[in-house]
C-alpha cells in the first residue's frame, strides 16, 4: 500500500527501521484504492507480514523491518489519571446545596432600616436637622 | 378537614405556583391533600403534569351542577386534583354568576370534602377580590396570601394593617387574626427586592408565614410541568417551599389519619 511506502520512507529517513503504518481500522482517505480490510485488533502481537506493492517508479522498496510486540498496558481504569480535570465538574454527581439559612429567616436576621444608616453618615450631622445657633449668637 | 386558601391581590405574583408546589409539600409531609383550582385560567393542573389537551373541570361545569367527585383525579404526585376546566370569557362569566346566585353549589361541595377529618383541602383562589375567597374565607382554617416584595407589595402594607384587604377583615374566619402572607420570588441580588422584603419581614413579623426565593428552577420546573421538589429539592427556593409547608402544617389543625379509602365520606 502507499501509506506503508511512505512510513518505509520515513522509517529510512528517521533511522527507525521498526516504524511502520497501521490504520487503526480508519478507512484510507486516497482516492481511488480499494478498501483494506479491517485489522484484527488481536493482531498488534504478531503482526502478518505486509503486502508487498510495486513502489512508484523508479523508487526501491525500502526493507521493512517486523514490529516488535509491544509490551502490553498493565493499568486499571481507576487508576488512569483524569484525561481533562477541568470538565470533571461538569459530570461530577449534583451535590446538595447546603444554605445556612432560608430566605425568610435571612430577611428576619437583616437590620431594620433605622439601625442601617451608611457608614460615612455615622458621626456628620445632617444639615438640615442639625440644631442651628440662636439668632444672633455669634455676634455677641 | 382544614381548608387552606391560597389568594393574592393581583395576577402574576406566583400565588398558583405557590399553591400547587405547597399542596405537594404537604402531602409529602404526610398529608393527605385535595387542591381545588378556583381560578379560571386553569393552570394549577399544568404544575401536576395533566395534559394541556385535558379541559375536564369542576367549576367549569359548575353552573351544570357536576358532581365534585366525578371531577377529581389523582395526580402522580399523590395529591387529588380538582381543575377548573378550561372555559371561555363567557362561561367563567357564568360561573361567577351561578356563585353569585346559589353559593352553596361551591359550598356545598367544599362541605362535604371538609367533611372528611383525614383530608386537607388546597384551594387556589382567583387573583383579587373573588366571590369565591368571599364563600370560603368563613370556612378557611388559613388564608395565605401572596405578595411580591416589590413597589406594588409595599404600597399594600397599609390596607393589610387596616383588615381591609381583599376584603377579608370583615369576614368571621376561624383566622380571626386575618390573613397570613408569604412573598414570593425574593431576590436578594436585587436592591429593591431585599428592601422591600426586610422591610416588610419586619413590619409583618409573624403574619409572614414565609420567603421564597426567586430561582429559575421554579419557572422550569413548570416548564417541565413537574413540582418543585422533585425536579429541583436542593435548591434554595425548595429549601424555603419546605420550611414554609413546615410553618402552614403547624398552623392548621392536624388532620386525622385516614381510615377508609376514597377522598371523603
Amino acid at each position: 500500500m502507499a501509506q506503508d511506502d511512505d512510513f518505509a520512507r520515513m522509517a529510512a529517513a528517521l533511522g527507525v527501521p521498526g516504524l511502520r503504518y497501521r490504520s487503526f481500522r480508519n478507512a484510507p482517505v486516497r482516492p481511488g484504492r480499494a478498501l483494506a480490510p479491517p485489522e484484527p485488533a488481536s493482531d498488534l502481537p504478531a503482526a502478518p507480514p505486509l503486502p508487498v506493492e510495486p513502489a512508484w517508479p523508479g523508487r526501491p522498496v525500502a526493507a521493512v523491518a517486523p514490529l516488535p510486540v509491544p509490551m502490553p498496558i498493565v493499568a486499571s481504569p481507576a487508576a488512569a489519571p483524569a484525561a481533562w480535570p477541568l470538565l470533571e465538574p461538569l459530570f461530577a454527581p449534583p451535590v446538595a446545596e447546603t444554605v445556612a439559612v432560608g430566605t425568610l429567616a435571612r430577611l428576619r436576621a437583616a437590620p431594620a432600616a433605622g439601625e442601617r444608616r451608611p457608614a460615612s453618615a455615622v458621626g456628620l450631622p445632617d444639615p438640615l436637622f442639625a440644631p442651628r445657633p440662636a439668632r444672633g449668637a455669634g455676634f455677641r | 378537614m382544614p381548608l387552606l386558601c391560597i389568594a393574592s391581590p393581583k395576577g402574576g405574583v406566583g400565588k398558583t405556583t405557590v399553591a400547587a408546589n405547597l399542596a405537594d409539600a404537604l402531602r409529602r409531609g404526610g398529608q393527605r391533600v385535595l387542591a381545588i383550582d378556583l381560578d379560571p385560567q386553569n393552570a394549577l393542573r399544568l404544575h401536576f403534569g395533566v395534559p394541556l389537551a385535558e379541559r375536564a373541570g369542576f367549576l367549569a361545569e359548575l353552573p351544570r351542577g357536576i358532581g365534585w367527585r366525578s371531577a377529581l383525579r389523582l395526580t402522580p404526585s399523590g395529591v387529588a386534583l380538582l381543575p377548573f376546566g378550561t372555559v371561555t370569557t363567557a362561561e367563567a362569566l357564568m360561573v361567577t354568576a351561578a356563585l353569585e346566585a346559589a353559593p352553596a353549589l361551591l359550598t356545598g361541595p367544599v362541605r362535604e370534602m371538609l367533611a372528611d377529618p383525614a383530608l386537607l383541602v388546597v384551594a387556589d383562589l382567583p387573583p383579587g377580590p373573588s366571590r369565591a375567597l368571599e364563600l370560603l374565607a368563613p370556612l378557611a382554617s388559613l388564608v395565605l396570601v401572596v405578595l411580591l416584595a416589590d413597589a406594588q407589595g409595599a404600597a399594600l402594607m397599609p390596607e393589610i394593617d387596616s383588615g381591609r384587604f381583599l376584603g377579608l377583615g370583615g369576614l368571621a374566619g376561624r383566622d380571626s387574626d386575618g390573613p397570613r402572607l408569604v412573598l414570593n420570588q425574593v431576590d436578594h441580588e436585587a436592591r429593591l427586592s431585599r428592601t422591600v422584603a426586610e422591610a416588610m419581614a419586619q413590619h409583618l413579623g409573624p403574619r409572614l408565614l414565609g420567603a421564597l426565593a426567586r430561582e429559575d428552577a421554579v419557572a422550569e420546573a413548570l416548564a417541565e410541568q413537574r413540582l418543585l421538589l422533585d425536579s429541583a429539592p436542593a435548591s434554595r427556593a425548595a429549601q424555603d417551599l419546605r420550611e414554609l409547608a413546615r410553618v402552614v402544617a403547624a398552623a392548621l389543625p392536624r388532620a386525622v389519619e385516614p381510615v377508609a379509602a376514597g377522598w371523603a365520606r
